[in-house]
C-alpha cells in the first residue's frame, strides 16, 4: 500500500474509526514508514493543540456557574409548580442482571482455560489451571453491545479467573494476542500491588485485565479495543484531571473508562465513582 | 412520585447536565460570535435540557445529546438557514490541490520536546479554525475536542456519516494549510514546495502475512 493510500485511512485510523483489518494494515504501513509516522504524529499534535487552544478560549467568565446553577434552579422550581411530570423510564440499570453476567463469566473462563492451553507452546507462559473443556460458543449478540460488555466486565471483577500471568516481565506477550498496546499500568502510589493479568476471549477479539489489590479492594483494569466496545456509550462523562472520563455503577461495583487512540482502559473497584475516576486518570 | 421525589430527581439531572457546561462552553464559543453570546447559548441549552429531561434517553452520551440541543438552539436563535455553508460543501472546489504536506515540513511544524504542535503555531489555532466554515469547523471540534464518534457527530449534525468524513477532512485540511502558511512566514519551513516522499521513498514490501506481524510485535 502506498504512503497515499495510507493517508488517505489515517484519519479514520486516529479517530479510532477503521475496520479492523485497514487497522492492521496501516498499523504494519506506519511500522515501516517514517514519513507516514510523521504524519500520524503531527495529526496527534495537531489534536493536543487545538485542545489546548479550544480550552484557553473558553474559560468560563466570573459568574458564569454560578448563572447557571440560578438559572436551572428557577427553571426547576418552576417545573415543579406547573408541571406534574411523567413517571421516569423504567431504569436499564439492572436489565441484564439475572442472566448474562453468571453465564458470561462460565463461558469465558472456560474459553479462556482453552487459549490458554493453546497457547502455552507458543509463548512458554507457565501452565495454569487445565480443563479440557470445548469453547463454548459465545453468541452474537453477546459482546459488542457496551451495556453487556460492561456486565461482563463486572463479572470478571466479581469472580476473576486465575490468571494467565503473575510475572510483570510477561505483560509485552499478551501484546499479540490482544492487538494493541498493553502496558501494565502502575498503581504504586496508592500503594496497589498488582497479583496478574490474562487475556479473554471477547466475542472475535481479545481484551486484557489486569488484576490489583489495593489495601483490602480489589481492582480490575480491562483494556479493550473501543472499535469493538465503547463503554463510554453507556457511562456518565466527567472530567478529572483535564481529562474525559466515563463513570457508572452497575450491581454496587463502580466503572470509569477512559477512551483514547482507540484503546480504552476501564477500571472497576467496590470504591466510589470519584475514587474510581482518580484511579482511572492514573493508570491510563 | 411526591413532590420531594421529583426534586430529588432533577436536581440529580441538573448535576450531571452541569458537569458538562465546560464542553458546551467549549463548542458554543467556536459557534457564537462573541463571549456573551456563547455564555448565553449554554444557558438556554442546558435550561431546555433540564425542560427536555425526559426525552432524554438513560445509558446515551450525554454530552452528545446536549450538544445537540445547543446545535440547534443556535441555529433556531441566530441562523434560521441553518449553519452557513461554505462554497467548497458540496462537489470538491479545488480537486488539484489534494493538500499533501511532506513529512519534513509537518516535522518542523510540530514540537520537537512535546505531543502538540511548536507553542507559536499552537497560539494561531484559534484564529486559524475560526476562519474554516462553520460546517467544517463544528464537526472538526465535535471530533477532535470533544471527542465524539462519526455516528454521534452524524445524528447531532443530520446528515450521513460519509458527510461527517468529508467534512472533517476538508476541515483539518484547512487548518492544516493555514497553519502550514503561518510556519512558512516564521520560517519554522522552508517556503519552498516539496517533491512528495512517494517518488523518493523505496518501494513498499510486499504486505506482511499476519502470522509474522504477530511475532515481529511479540518480539519486541
Amino acid at each position: 500500500m502506498s504512503c497515499r493510500q495510507v493517508a488517505a485511512l489515517l484519519e479514520a485510523f486516529l479517530d479510532g474509526e477503521l475496520p479492523a483489518e485497514q487497522t492492521l494494515t496501516v498499523e504494519e504501513h506506519l511500522v515501516s514508514c517514517e514519513d507516514c509516522l510523521e504524519r500520524s504524529r503531527f495529526s496527534t499534535a495537531l489534536k493536543t493543540s487545538m485542545r489546548h487552544a479550544v480550552a484557553l478560549d473558553a474559560t468560563p467568565s466570573a459568574g458564569f456557574e454560578a448563572r447557571l446553577a440560578g438559572a436551572l434552579r428557577s427553571e426547576r422550581e418552576r417545573l415543579l409548580q406547573t408541571q406534574s411530570l411523567p413517571p421516569p423510564a423504567a431504569s436499564r440499570r439492572f436489565r441484564w442482571s439475572s442472566v448474562v453476567p453468571l453465564t458470561l463469566a462460565a463461558a469465558t473462563t472456560f474459553s479462556f482455560v482453552t487459549w490458554v492451553n493453546n497457547r502455552l507452546g507458543n509463548n512458554g507462559l507457565a501452565p495454569v489451571a487445565s480443563a479440557e473443556a470445548p469453547r463454548p460458543p459465545v453468541t452474537a449478540a453477546s459482546m459488542l453491545d457496551p451495556e453487556q460488555a460492561l456486565e461482563a466486565l463486572v463479572s470478571y471483577h466479581a469472580a476473576p479467573p486465575a490468571p494467565q500471568i503473575t510475572d510483570s516481565s510477561l505483560v509485552p506477550r499478551l501484546e499479540p494476542e490482544a492487538g494493541m498496546p498493553v502496558h501494565l499500568p502502575e498503581m504504586k502510589q496508592y500503594g496497589a500491588s498488582w497479583e496478574g493479568g490474562s487475556v479473554i476471549p471477547v466475542k472475535n477479539y481479545h481484551a486484557v485485565i489486569f488484576r490489583y489489590r489495593l489495601s483490602n479492594h480489589p481492582v480490575t483494569v480491562y483494556i479493550y479495543d473501543t472499535r469493538q466496545v465503547r463503554l463510554r456509550a453507556v457511562l456518565e462523562p466527567r472530567v478529572v484531571h483535564n481529562q474525559p472520563v466515563h463513570v457508572g455503577d452497575r450491581h454496587g461495583y463502580s466503572i470509569a473508562a477512559l477512551e483514547r487512540r482507540g484503546v480504552g482502559c476501564a477500571v472497576a473497584t467496590d470504591l466510589d465513582d470519584d475514587e474510581s475516576a482518580e484511579l482511572a486518570t492514573t493508570i491510563y | 412520585m411526591s413532590r420531594s421525589e421529583k426534586r430529588a430527581e432533577l436536581e440529580e439531572f441538573e448535576r450531571a447536565i452541569l458537569t458538562h457546561a465546560p464542553n458546551l462552553l467549549a463548542v458554543a464559543c467556536r459557534l457564537a460570535r462573541s463571549r456573551p453570546e456563547a455564555e448565553d447559548l449554554v444557558q438556554d441549552t442546558l435550561v431546555k435540557a433540564l425542560r427536555a429531561k425526559e426525552q432524554y434517553e438513560t445509558g446515551t452520551n450525554l454530552k452528545a445529546w446536549l450538544l445537540k440541543i445547543l446545535k440547534n438552539t443556535f441555529i433556531n436563535r441566530y441562523r434560521r438557514s441553518g449553519l452557513e455553508r461554505s462554497v467548497m460543501d458540496g462537489p470538491e472546489a479545488d480537486p488539484l490541490a489534494d493538500g499533501w504536506i511532506g513529512a519534513a515540513t509537518l516535522r518542523g511544524m510540530r514540537d520537537p520536546e512535546g505531543q502538540a504542535m511548536r507553542p507559536v503555531l499552537e497560539r494561531e489555532i484559534s484564529a486559524a479554525l475560526d476562519a474554516i466554515p462553520e460546517e467544517f469547523r463544528l464537526v472538526v471540534v465535535l471530533a477532535d475536542v470533544e471527542e465524539l464518534s462519526y455516528r454521534e457527530i452524524a445524528d447531532l449534525v443530520g446528515c450521513p456519516i460519509g458527510t461527517v468524513m468529508s467534512r472533517l477532512h476538508r476541515g483539518r485540511r484547512l487548518l492544516k494549510t493555514s497553519l502550514l502558511e503561518q510556519a512558512r512566514m516564521m520560517g519554522l519551513v522552508p517556503a519552498a514546495s516539496e517533491s512528495t516522499p512517494d517518488t523518493k521513498a523505496p518501494p513498499m514490501p510486499a504486505p506482511v502475512e499476519l502470522e509474522s506481524y504477530r511475532q515481529k510485535r511479540s518480539a519486541r
